[in-house]
């Protein structure tokens, strides 16, 4: 079973990434046959498309929109400012869940009286707010892949961690 | 210490009184003298040098060159500024306005602004000269030039001390406009510097001297002598217009050679007052030491059409090679259009003259063949033809030759070769060599070969002018042919194989008589017996003298009744012998028959033992007979399919299948697509059934056709494409299970393009799909993301939660349709 995959670049800037089906493969035809007919059929007309080896590709899909790839052979790579913007989205996207998890628990100290714990619920939604300005910068400091994926800001973190 | 020697600060004064008294007569005397001048209008205080105005148009540094281009106060607008100070208005000199029209600037000074300038008298300033050329005698303005002289040998400005090196050097230069002005001028021509001497004489009669002009009449000479660097012009008038001209003759140092420009102008004027003017420039070609090319060259230049002299020839002086030894010298010889055009090269090569011609350099007299002397001596151009290779040539050669009546040209255009041959029966007498008397040509020698000259004997000449055979008997001494003579023996000899001869010889009369000689019995005369031919001899006969196939039985010995002609008894070879049959065969009169059987058995009997064991002829009976059905019984034999069964009672014959023996290819032969079985409702004999097409597949209704695994697709109940992905382990999604699918086509998170390896005949087809779910915080829904096309489809997986795409664990896609 070929361990290869086609990959070609779209006008959109994104990598497709073309993975044969075993069974599609005929008797007696060999890998490079199999591969350039698939080549051949599945790859749009008038693109340019390297068969590569799946160890080619990134470790992980955290930041597959952003994988980018050139003609000259290497390595399907991930592109970081791209990462870096899908990343921030994501983050975003967690505090705002984070706040929107909030207002019960403000209800309930409120309810209790508990101002000491109102307040810093509210500082620290008002710390996760300032990500819009400063997550940029955070997010630039950061120069792989992997240390992009792993990182969230200590103000997500803090409003999660809000009992 | 002196009254003039000047004091140290704090040094005392120690005058005497008449050393005070000369100090103030001193100061009275040139105040006095400065007043004289203040007060008397008009007065020039500095006639050397002036105010100047620079007019150039840039900053000019100081000792500058500018030319002067007239007062800045003129006359005419304010007279006593004019009378007592000089100043000019000086600009960029040009020639010839400047040539002795010029100043020195005492400081820089900006453009527009005044200062102090040397118009006379010697001042320092900068010389343009060549690296290594001498210090001229004299200077002169150059056009458009405001950092220096340059350096000539006529100018206004007298070289008094230069730098001797270097293009532009210092120089101290006295100021004293043009040099004529000391030395006289003479047709409007410089002469040279003030050392120059001229002397001037009338030949036949007294010249007409003016101040500035020596006119002669036509019919006088002139006589120059003693003539320096510089320029002389004669200007002649002429009693006739038709006379008038002028002769210019000059020299020149040419900037950057050492040697100088000689030249002749010569002006001519018509009756019209047109004005031809003529050049003739000889110039040095060199500022080194004699190399190759050393020389002079002499231009010919004639006024066009547009009244400007041009070059119209040119001839070249020159060293080929220098050295004293081998020295070879070379002429060229111009004529010019818009450019020099070489004409002619004459040249010595160390022992013989060379010359060239149009271009071409100079070559010694040439040998060889005629095309390539002339391209050698520019005559020609191209690649020299050699000998008579020429196509052309060779055919006319070819044409004109003619045959004789002797001669036969015959012309190859291929092989370019003329081949003669003399004609047959052409060469007469006449045309052989001349000879010695008594010749004849032939050939005496023993062999083939040339002819040759036979010499004949005076003898053998008089046999050939006989003029007939008595002639010749008469010449050799065989009397007239009339004679007799006398045999005195005659022998006769035979072979003595055959015969004997009795009465030989006979010397007188008589009779020869021969006999044959006795041979052996039964020998004969025979060739040899075998090989080669050779004589023949008396010899028994062998086998080999009998020729195959000439002996008929005919011609055999009879034999007697009942007898054959054979070999009987014994080993080895016999002679053949006639045989008296004895055993059980006999030959009858025509037949052939038992032994004392002479019966005739009649139809269908047979020879041999009968049922009792007695021989004789008993009848032939067929196979009806037990012993045959037994024997045809016994050789039954069955076959892997086929068993025999033989009863001998009946007696009959049985075959019969064997149980799983009979495969397909024992089967009877059917159309395609044929399978046996029954169709019919009711039990029956087996029937042939269809196998169902793509057609029957789609149409889905037959009940009458048998449906086999490869049109199963075309159901329209069966999914075409389906497949089975897992993303999980892996960056990429892998195809774990398909069919009907070459590939799927990863385009990012949670977008997958089918790719199928079917083509759908049309985009109305059904795409399903699942994907997973966690079962707690999402589930995912896997969309159509638009109308596939007939080889694609495009699906999306959404988190059913967020309505965003996302990436699901593992998806399955299926089509159903018509392909």
């Amino acid at each position: 079973m070929t361990t290869k995959c086609i990959v070609y670049v779209r006008p959109d800037g994104g990598v497709s990434v073309v993975v044969p089906a075993p069974q599609a493969q005929l008797p007696d035809e060999t890998e490079d046959d199999f591969l350039a007919r698939i080549q051949g059929k599945d790859v749009p007309a008038g693109v340019i498309s390297q068969v590569v080896d799946r160890a080619s590709f990134p470790a992980d899909r955290t930041f597959r929109n952003a994988w980018e790839h050139d003609a000259a052979g290497s390595a399907v790579r991930v592109n970081l400012p791209k990462a870096r913007t899908i990343h921030k989205d994501r983050l975003l996207a967690r505090r705002d869940a984070a706040i929107s998890g909030l207002q019960p628990k403000l209800d309930r100290a409120d309810d209790a009286g508990d101002n000491a714990k109102i307040k810093s619920i509210k500082d620290a939604r008002k710390a996760s707010r300032n990500l819009d300005t400063t997550l940029d910068a955070l997010l630039a400091a950061l120069t792989t892949p992997e240390a992009l994926a792993a990182f969230v800001p200590p103000e997500i973190t803090a409003l999660e961690a809000i009992s | 210490m002196g009254l003039f020697d000047k004091k140290f600060p704090g040094q005392k004064l120690n005058l005497r009184a008449q050393d005070w008294n000369d100090v103030l007569d001193a100061a009275r005397n040139g105040r006095e003298t400065t007043r004289d001048v203040a007060e008397v209008p008009g007065l020039l205080r500095q006639s050397t040098l002036c105010k100047l105005r620079n007019q150039t148009g840039t900053d000019l540094p100081r000792y500058s060159i500018v030319g002067l281009d007239g007062p800045i106060v003129a006359p005419s607008e304010e007279v006593d500024v004019f009378q007592q100070q000089l100043t000019f208005d000086g600009v960029v000199p040009a020639t010839p306005t400047h040539i002795g029209r010029f100043a020195v600037l005492l400081e820089s000074l900006p453009d527009g602004e005044m200062g102090q300038a040397v118009i006379s008298g010697v001042v320092p300033c900068h010389l343009a000269l060549g690296g290594a050329d001498p210090v001229p005698p004299y200077a002169e303005v150059a056009a458009g030039i405001t950092a220096t002289l340059a350096g000539s040998a006529g100018g206004s400005a007298q070289v008094l001390w230069a730098e001797v090196v270097g293009t532009t050097r210092w120089a101290l230069v006295r100021l004293q406009g043009p040099a004529c002005d000391s030395e006289g001028s003479w047709g409007g021509c410089w002469l040279g510097g003030s050392t120059t001497t001229i002397t001037v004489r009338e030949v036949d009669g007294a010249p007409t001297v003016t101040a500035n002009t020596a006119e002669f009449e036509s019919t006088d000479g002139l006589t120059v002598t003693d003539l320096g660097s510089g320029v002389a012009k004669v200007n002649l008038l002429a009693a006739s217009p038709t006379q008038k001209g002028a002769v210019t003759t000059g020299f020149q140092q040419i900037a950057g050679q050492k040697e100088w420009l000689a030249g002749h102008l010569w002006t001519i004027t018509d009756t019209a007052t047109n004005t031809w003017t003529q050049f003739r420039n000889s110039t040095h070609m060199t500022s080194g030491s004699p190399a190759a090319g050393f020389g002079f060259y002499e231009i010919d230049q004639l006024q066009a059409s547009d009244g400007n002299a041009h070059e119209a020839a040119k001839r070249v002086v020159e060293w080929a090679d220098p050295a004293v030894g081998t020295r070879k010298s070379r002429e060229r010889f111009y004529v010019a259009d818009t450019g020099e055009r070489l004409c002619l090269v004459l040249q010595a090569d160390g022992a013989n003259p060379m010359i060239g011609f149009l271009g071409a350099g100079a070559v010694p007299r040439q040998t060889g063949d005629i095309g390539t002397a002339l391209v050698n001596l520019g005559l020609m151009s191209g690649t020299p033809t050699s000998g008579y290779t020429d196509e052309s040539a060779q055919d006319a050669v070819g044409n004109i030759l003619t045959d004789t009546a002797t001669i036969d040209f015959t012309y190859n255009d291929a092989a370019n070769q003329i081949t003669a041959d003399v004609k047959t029966n052409s060469i007469s007498v006449g045309f052989m060599h001349a000879s010695a008397t008594d010749v004849l040509f032939g050939r005496s020698s023993a062999g083939a070969g040339a002819g040759q000259e036979i010499v004949c004997t005076a003898f053998a000449r008089t046999i050939l002018d006989d003029v007939d055979a008595a002639a010749v008997r008469a010449t050799i001494g065989a009397g007239t042919g009339s004679g007799s003579g006398t045999v005195t023996s005659v022998a006769l000899t035979l072979p003595g194989l055959l015969f004997s001869v009795a009465g030989s010889p006979i010397t007188t009369s008589g009779t020869f008589a021969f006999s044959l000689v006795t041979q052996t019995a039964n020998f004969g005369l025979f060739g040899p017996t075998s090989g080669a031919a050779a004589n023949p001899t008396f010899r028994a006969m062998v086998t080999a003298d009998i020729p195959s196939n000439i002996v008929t039985y005919a011609k055999i010995q009879k034999g007697g009744p009942t007898r054959l002609l054979g070999y009987q008894g014994g080993i080895g070879t016999q002679d053949v012998s006639e045989l008296v049959p004895t055993n059980s065969i006999v030959l009858a009169t025509t037949n052939l028959q038992l032994l004392n059987d002479s019966s005739s058995p009649g139809n269908n009997m047979v020879y041999g033992t009968g049922p009792t064991g007695t021989k004789g002829w008993f009848a032939a009976v067929g196979y009806t007979d037990e012993q045959a059905q037994d024997a045809i019984g016994a050789m039954l034999v069955d076959s892997a399919r086929i068993d025999l069964t033989y009863t001998d009672a009946t007696p009959a014959l049985t075959a019969d299948l064997i149980a799983d023996t009979i495969t397909a290819g024992y089967l009877h032969a059917s159309a395609t697509g044929v399978v046996f079985g029954r169709k019919t409702a009711a039990a029956g004999a087996g029937e042939e059934l269809a196998l169902a097409v793509q057609a029957d597949m789609e149409t889905a209704t037959s009940t009458t056709t048998v449906v086999v695994p490869g049109v199963v697709q075309y159901h329209p109940g069966v999914a075409k494409a389906w497949l089975y992905s897992v993303l999980t382990g892996g960056t990429v999604p892998a195809v774990t299970a398909s069919q009907g699918v070459t590939s799927i086509t990863d385009n990012g998170v949670g977008q997958w393009t089918i790719n199928w390896s079917i083509t759908f005949s049309s985009i109305n087809y059904a795409v399903v799909g699942m994907a997973d779910t966690d079962h707690t915080s999402y589930s995912s829904t896997l969309v159509l993301d638009g109308a596939p096309t007939t080889t694609t489809a495009l699906v999306r997986c959404y988190r059913s939660s967020t309505e965003t795409v996302k990436d699901p664990a593992r998806f399955s896609v299926a089509a159903f349709g018509d392909f």
